[in-house]
């Protein structure tokens, strides 16, 4: 909670206004200016690093501090979850109702005792007639509290009786009590019972009394000056008024026995006409709670001296002490006012400072109990510790990031993308192109261009005599790699392979590890084929061989386990397979492959399975420089690649020249020049142009 | 009309469309391209069903052991749990059956097949003198080339100035060496792999040329 300091309202914490007034709020907390971790507020070192909070320069000095802005009104304490102690709520309540309606602080309302009804009809109440009674004994010299009994030294002799029993003192009297209580052997003071705050302001008033001490012996030494200037206070002309008029008193019997020395006036209304002696100045009671309560002079028995313990009350006397000069009462000429209580001295047109009020936990309602933090208002006066102005670095990115934040999503440019080639540019770009490569195939159908000369291939030519080695009815094992998409140049590279094959009586077992492979070599086989009722005898079609490699390794140790593709007969049953197991009764394995991946899967499960079978290929054109490798080590018996070497191998056939292969030549020739011209073309207008774009 | 010419004006109709792409994408070029796509793979699940089928059914009702079926058929159901999150780690071990089958055919085939005998064919001095002076320039270009290749890919330098002189007078030389023959080699693969193209697309113009001819024939707009 942060108090206001203009209307004194509780606001949230980390508030920065007023709820109720608008109110500037003072910050709770001090910044560390080296490692930037919040301090409560009073520290002057950091908790974390020990860094200096508040500049030893800017520390006002004392006599600043009275023109600082005023600090805030109160400092709440924590929330008690423990549950509050029955006498304390009580007293509470019961303060809370006596407040407004007497002028009488809430500290004396609430010594009343629980469960108590107020006497506010009766001027005196029984107890305080018990202890005015004269039949009262005197309080004995060691039930006084020795600030007490300093006071009363003068006057009061000790008197040697034992004091009465203290069972009946009630716990709240005993915290009063305990400060000047000395260590009395019997029945000590139940200090268990005395709350903790009491117990605090019981201690410095609390010295060690010693048996029967006099009474000069326990002044100390600036009272025993005040008492020199003062040797014999004579009693006030008028009693002063009794603060405790109407305050309900505890019945006599639950009455300390130091109390019971203190008489309490009855109830008059009327302000004393007298002023107290300057001994009653002398704030002895420094340590009891200096409440805004107005704490009533207590007489005690046998003096006239009123004691205050409430600083706030400080007489007129004081205050006007030095501007006129002291009267006289009764002989007795105030003194002046020590050199050491002159700070204590209210100044002239200042304005006391009202202790704020608790208003949380069990001293709500109390006020002045706890002190300010110190420099809880500092950071009011001092100079910012942090730079003002952020740095420039810092106000970059805040608005890079503000830019970022506040820019608007950003969708994925795929519309965008998709329309970039329908720009006019681009599609008459590649119209152009298309048309180009068209009419470069089509212009050899239409004229015949004696551009390029007959094509030479060594490795069909190479090919072409390894299987004229072949004895006739060898069975060959053709992988067949490829499908319709490779067809139209697969088919010109393995259509002469495999007329020779057949014109060779060879007995063709066919398989693929491509689903669509035995679809294409049946079409082929039956376009080559010149007597299609000789396919079950020259043919085996044994069709899809899953598995990738494990399918192929598989399929050349089990060649008779399979089954005809396009009968459905077992390959056990075939003629052609009479004698065909495994790759070890196949006397040539003819690779016809479009991608390379099918290339090596064959040829390294064949040198795995029968590395002394011969082995040939026909290859597209796109794998014929990964085939070669393999051709110059001698895996390859010879190869057929692309077009080129189906038409070699087609020249080799002694059909001669066909006027397809003529046409594909020459087609493709054109389309390779096309595409030169196209690169170059291009090249050179990126180099001019393009480049600079 | 027999299939053939069915398959011939069907196969022309369809490179027609294919074609149109040069025009820009276009729902011609959309239609060709899904047909084929689907005609694909329903041709693949017959096929592999039939070839699956096949294999699979005589051998349980023949004599043979039917655990050499069986087995497979059960591997094979449980690769199907795969198709079901909350089912698919019953075909873990159908999964790992052919990974792990596939991965040592593959690589025992690697080694015995292409490795040790490219290995032995490059490297071989003998191979290279027996072709004469053409052979071992050949073998000194494919040693250099191969090495240099091999050191276009070695980025890192010693810290050592000297070392690194020298490393750089070498190795470095080597690799720029090695970078040209990969220049080389991936220009010729890309000749080779736009030779196969255009080897395709000469095919194709010449079956729509085909098809066109047949098809004015049909309609007797030419004599053939």
């Amino acid at each position: 909670m942060i108090y206001c300091p203009k209307c004194g309202t509780a606001n949230r914490q980390g508030s920065k206004f007023c709820n109720e007034c608008g109110a500037p709020l003072p910050a709770t907390g001090l910044r560390c200016p080296m490692c930037g971790a919040m301090n409560p507020a009073g520290n002057l070192y950091c908790d974390r690093c020990s860094a200096r909070l508040i500049p030893a320069e800017r520390v006002p000095p004392e006599e600043e501090k009275p023109e600082r802005p005023s600090p805030p009104k109160g400092i709440s304490l924590p929330s008690v979850p423990l549950g509050e102690e029955e006498w304390l709520s009580e007293l509470r309540a019961e303060a809370l109702d006596l407040a407004p309606e007497e002028e009488t602080p809430g500290w004396p309302g609430e010594l009343e005792a629980p469960g108590e009804p107020p006497t506010p009809e009766t001027a005196i109440p029984e107890w305080l007639a018990e202890l005015e009674a004269p039949a009262a004994p005197p309080a004995p010299e060691a039930a006084i509290p020795e600030w007490l009994a300093e006071l009363e030294a003068p006057a009061a002799p000790p008197t040697p009786e034992a004091p009465p029993p203290e069972a009946a003192i009630p716990e709240w009297l005993v915290g009063l009590e305990a400060p000047a209580a000395p260590p009395a052997p019997e029945a000590p003071p139940p200090e268990a019972a005395i709350p903790e705050w009491l117990v605090g302001l019981e201690a410095p008033a609390a010295p060690p009394a010693p048996e029967a001490p006099p009474p000069e012996a326990a002044i100390p030494e600036w009272l025993v000056e005040l008492e020199e200037t003062v040797p014999e206070a004579p009693p006030p002309a008028e009693k002063p008024t009794p603060p405790l008029a109407g305050i309900p008193v505890p019945p006599s019997g639950e009455i300390p026995e130091w109390l019971r020395d203190v008489e309490f006036a009855p109830p008059i209304q009327e302000e004393p006409s007298a002023q107290p002696p300057p001994v009653a100045e002398v704030d002895v009671h420094a340590g009891m709670p200096s409440a805004s309560t107005t704490v009533p002079p207590i007489l005690i028995e046998g003096e006239e001296e009123i004691l205050s313990t409430a600083p706030a009350e400080i007489p007129d006397w004081l205050k006007e002490a030095p501007a006129e000069a002291p009267p006289e009462y009764g002989g007795l000429v105030p003194a002046e006012i020590p050199e050491w209580l002159r700070p204590l001295q209210p100044r002239e047109g200042v304005a006391v400072e009202e202790e704020p009020t608790e208003t949380e936990g069990f001293l709500s309602g109390l006020r002045g109990l706890l002190p300010i933090g110190k420099g809880l208002d500092m950071p009011a006066t001092a100079q910012p510790l942090l730079p003002r102005a952020p740095r420039p670095a810092a106000v970059a990115r805040a608005e890079l990031l503000q830019g970022l934040l506040s820019r608007p999503l950003i969708t994925p440019p795929t519309a965008e993308i998709r329309e970039a080639p329908r720009q006019s540019g681009w599609v008459l770009t590649r119209f152009l192109v298309g048309v180009i490569l068209l009419a470069a195939i089509l212009l050899p159908m239409l004229v015949r261009l004696p551009l390029f000369g007959p094509p030479t291939a060594p490795t069909a030519e190479a090919l072409f005599a390894t299987v004229n080695q072949l004895p006739g009815n060898t069975p060959v094992l053709i992988a067949w790699e490829y499908g319709p998409a490779e067809s139209d140049e697969m088919d010109r590279v393995a259509g002469p392979l495999i007329e020779h094959l057949l014109r060779r009586e060879a007995r063709l077992i066919v398989v693929s590890t491509r689903m669509e492979g035995p679809a294409a070599a049946e079409a082929l086989l039956a376009s080559r084929l010149v007597d299609p009722s000789e396919r079950s005898r020259r043919i085996a079609n044994l069709g899809y061989l899953p598995g990738q490699a494990a399918g192929v390794r598989e399929a050349l140790g089990n060649l008779g386990g399979r089954t005809e593709a396009m009968t459905g007969l077992p390959a056990s049953q075939l003629d052609i397979m009479a004698d065909v197991h495994s790759i070890a009764d196949v006397g040539m394995v003819v690779i016809l492959a479009a991608q390379p991946d099918d290339l090596k899967t064959w040829l390294e499960q064949i040198s795995v399975a029968n590395p002394n079978v011969p082995v040939v290929a026909g290859v597209s054109a796109r794998i014929e420089l990964i085939s070669t490798p393999y051709l110059a080590a001698g895996q390859l018996r010879g190869m057929v690649a692309g077009l080129t070497g189906g038409a070699v191998y087609e020249r080799q056939l002694d059909t001669g020249w066909g006027r397809e292969y003529e046409y594909y030549l020459t087609s493709l020739g054109m389309a390779q020049l096309a595409i030169a011209a196209l690169t170059v073309i291009g090249a050179l207008i990126f180099l001019v142009g393009g480049r600079k774009r | 009309m027999t299939a053939d010419l069915i398959g011939l004006i069907a196969g022309t109709l369809l490179t027609l469309l294919v074609l149109s792409y040069i025009l820009g994408d276009n729902p011609l070029y959309r239609l060709a391209l899904h047909l084929l796509v689907g005609a694909t793979v329903g041709y693949g699940v017959a096929v592999t069903t039939v070839t699956v089928l096949q294999t699979v059914l005589p051998a349980l009702q023949s004599d043979s052991p039917r655990v050499r079926a069986l087995i497979p058929l059960v591997l094979g159901i449980l690769l199907l749990f795969k198709g079901f999150p909350r089912w698919s780690a019953w075909g873990n071990f159908s999964t790992a059956l052919l990974v792990g089958v596939g991965a040592a055919v593959a690589m025992g085939g690697a080694l015995v097949g292409t490795i040790i005998p490219q290995i032995a064919a490059v490297g071989s001095l003998n191979v290279w003198l027996r072709e004469g002076s053409a052979g071992l320039i050949n073998g000194l270009i494919v040693m250099i080339g191969t090495i240099g290749a091999l050191l276009a890919f070695a980025f890192a330098v010693p810290r050592q100035p000297a070392l690194r002189r020298l490393w750089n007078g070498s190795v470095g030389v080597l690799g720029q060496i090695g970078r040209l023959f990969l220049l080389a080699a991936l220009g010729a693969a890309f000749g080779t792999a736009l030779t196969a193209s255009l080897t395709v697309l000469v095919g194709r113009v010449y079956a729509v040329v085909m098809g066109i001819q047949q098809l004015l024939t049909l309609i007797g707009m030419s004599s053939g």
